[in-house]
């Protein structure tokens, strides 16, 4: 008991501080102002009705709901569908697989910030270099032509990030019982039926689990924004994530309050939708028996 | 040849179009990593008038004649500037950003992966009812997102003066919550008690069980939890940015190389240059324990 008591009190003091006080300041953080001559000030709503008006007239607000929400649209659809594939292929230990899963992991082990560099600079010099080189004409940079440039965001997004969930869906598919896959078999299904009627249902838990955490990511993803940008992205590409790192890291103490409630708002719309996303997918996924 | 077997090989043939599909895509997709990396490669070996009219071949010259210096004029001459209350403005150059990585990224790799790990233990070990609190809470907090705590945070670590230390920042690490807890609980719950029955007979200590036969039975637990902390935080650079303004490590001395225009450093190779020093020794890592890293993902592992 002893011995249990006294390995276990700091890491307990810990979670006290730095979760329960830090999540309850913050909160208190949200109800208030700050004043230079008197400090904090109790200010009752005002954070959230600024908020509220900011929602409607800031560009870079309306810009991070929009944004966050068409990367989390794009992972859903087009990501998604594509990891279970690979992890599909992958699991068949079909031709290559060793490489395609060492290189689907690369990205997830290299630094963000040096793919995004090498990212940055294939697509704004290389990619030029090469049209120019077979058309003989010149090309602006698919990241520096602001046509393209959330294109290529997004783009990079999606491409940097099979790693993991890939990975997710091939444990769970490793699982699966060779059994009931020959037993398919000699019924003649074909691999798409085979992915949706059995391989899909058997690994919808990790499925949840990665629709479930890419909607917290609505408000936390900073889509390598500052690993393109620093502190100086365009109000038009911003996220939730994004504009809350950026406004943390340049903030006075006079705008601590502000951010806070932004955060408690967030966290407000965040939680309970998260976990009816969740009893959601739960009751109305495939039934395995 | 059974009908069954047949049947299976007829099936098998029919699966081809499915497979050939995704092989293409997946050979796209490993060309199209290769091709950026392998240019960046080549374009660290060149020098800034080579790189201009030559954006896509090999450096000029025989492979002697390339541009290694670039990685020497970066690690002695690129520098972060960095002002720190009290002390003032100075600068830090490459080795001590890696020194500040080193402290950084095995610090907190360490304390992060033996914390939930001893936690994990007393909760799997000693069935009190506070090992049951612990678990339901590590479960539930991973549930809830809780977005936009960092204002509060800093103001915390402020007033207990561990902002911009090191130590400070150790402790700030110093939690157990997070799934490899549970990664922990699940190993320590599949050692059989027999074990550490056995020791206590012989007289052992608690803490002695815990360190010689506990720790021992999820070693590679351990290692594979120690190898993906220190990686990340090796990565990260935002964190420390946020929390440890004086202490710029070699991820945020590459951000900056890839950000700044200091003068002689604005240029595309020396960017290139720097990012090589930031993946090379993860690179070597992951080709020593590729197998332990992709191998135990699958356990759990899911990014920040």
């Amino acid at each position: 008991m002893v011995f249990y008591v006294a390995l276990m009190a700091l890491p307990c003091l810990q979670f006290v501080v730095f979760w329960v006080c830090v999540n309850a300041n913050s909160i208190l953080l949200a109800f208030r102002t700050y004043d230079y001559d008197r400090g904090f000030l109790w200010a009752g709503f005002d954070n959230f009705v600024k908020i509220f008006k900011d929602f409607g007239a800031v560009e870079y607000l309306r810009a991070s709901m929009k944004n966050s929400l068409i990367v989390y649209a794009f992972s859903l659809l087009l990501a998604t569908p594509l990891s279970v594939l690979f992890a599909f292929y992958l699991s068949k230990k079909r031709r290559l697989s060793g490489l395609f899963k060492t290189v689907l992991f690369l990205p997830h082990i290299l630094s963000a910030l040096i793919m995004v560099i090498l990212f940055k600079y294939f697509v704004d010099r290389a990619i030029p270099g090469v049209y120019e080189q077979i058309t003989g004409k010149s090309m602006q940079g698919l990241l520096a032509n602001m046509d393209t440039t959330f294109v290529m965001i997004v783009f990079y997004n999606i491409w940097t990030g099979f790693g993991t969930s890939t990975m997710m869906y091939l444990g769970a598919m490793n699982g699966i019982s060779d059994s009931v896959v020959e037993a398919a078999e000699l019924d003649g299904i074909t691999p798409l039926q085979e992915v949706w009627y059995i391989t899909v249902p058997l690994i919808w838990p990790t499925f949840t689990t990665f629709v479930v955490v890419g909607f917290t990511g609505l408000f936390t993803n900073q889509i390598n924004l500052y690993n393109f940008y620093g502190d100086d992205a365009e109000y038009r590409y911003y996220t939730f994530g994004y504009y809350l790192y950026v406004s943390i890291r340049n903030a006075s103490v006079s705008e601590y309050p502000y951010l806070a409630a932004m955060g408690l708002l967030l966290t407000a719309v965040a939680a309970p939708l998260t976990l009816l996303l969740r009893k959601g997918l739960d009751r109305f996924g495939p039934k395995t028996v | 040849m059974t009908a069954e077997k047949l049947l299976v090989k007829k099936h098998k043939n029919k699966a081809r179009p499915l497979y050939t599909v995704i092989f293409c895509i997946l050979l796209l997709y490993v060309i199209s990593i290769f091709l950026p990396v392998l240019w960046g490669v080549i374009t660290s070996l060149k020098d800034q008038t080579d790189f201009r009219v030559n954006v896509l071949g090999l450096p000029e010259g025989w492979p002697w004649e390339w541009h290694w210096d670039n990685f020497i004029k970066v690690f002695n001459g690129f520098y972060e500037q960095v002002t720190t209350v009290g002390v003032g403005r100075r600068r830090v150059y490459f080795s001590e950003m890696l020194l500040y990585t080193i402290l950084y990224a095995g610090g907190g790799a360490i304390i992060q992966t033996l914390v939930p790990c001893v936690v994990a233990y007393l909760t799997a070990r000693f069935r009190y009812k506070f090992s049951a609190v612990i678990n339901g809470l590590v479960v539930v907090l991973m549930v809830v997102p809780i977005v936009g705590s960092a204002p509060s945070e800093m103001q915390i670590l402020r007033a207990l003066n561990m902002y911009d230390t090191i130590w400070g920042n150790y402790i700030q690490k110093f939690n157990f919550l997070g799934m490899y807890y549970l990664v922990f609980y699940a190993a320590f719950r599949s050692v059989p008690n027999d074990f550490f029955e056995a020791a206590y007979v012989d007289g052992a200590s608690e803490m002695r069980v815990m360190v010689s036969i506990g720790m021992p039975m999820v070693r590679n637990v351990i290692g594979t939890v120690l190898l993906i902390k220190f990686i990340d935080f090796w990565n990260d650079y935002q964190t420390p940015l946020l929390y440890l303004p004086s202490y710029p490590t070699l991820a945020r001395g590459v951000f900056r190389l890839s950000q700044n225009s200091q003068g002689d450093f604005a240029t595309v190779p020396f960017r290139m240059a720097g990012c090589m020093f930031l993946a090379i020794p993860i690179l070597i890592l992951f080709l020593i324990f590729k197998e332990k890293l992709m191998g135990n993902l699958s356990m759990g592992g899911i990014k920040e």
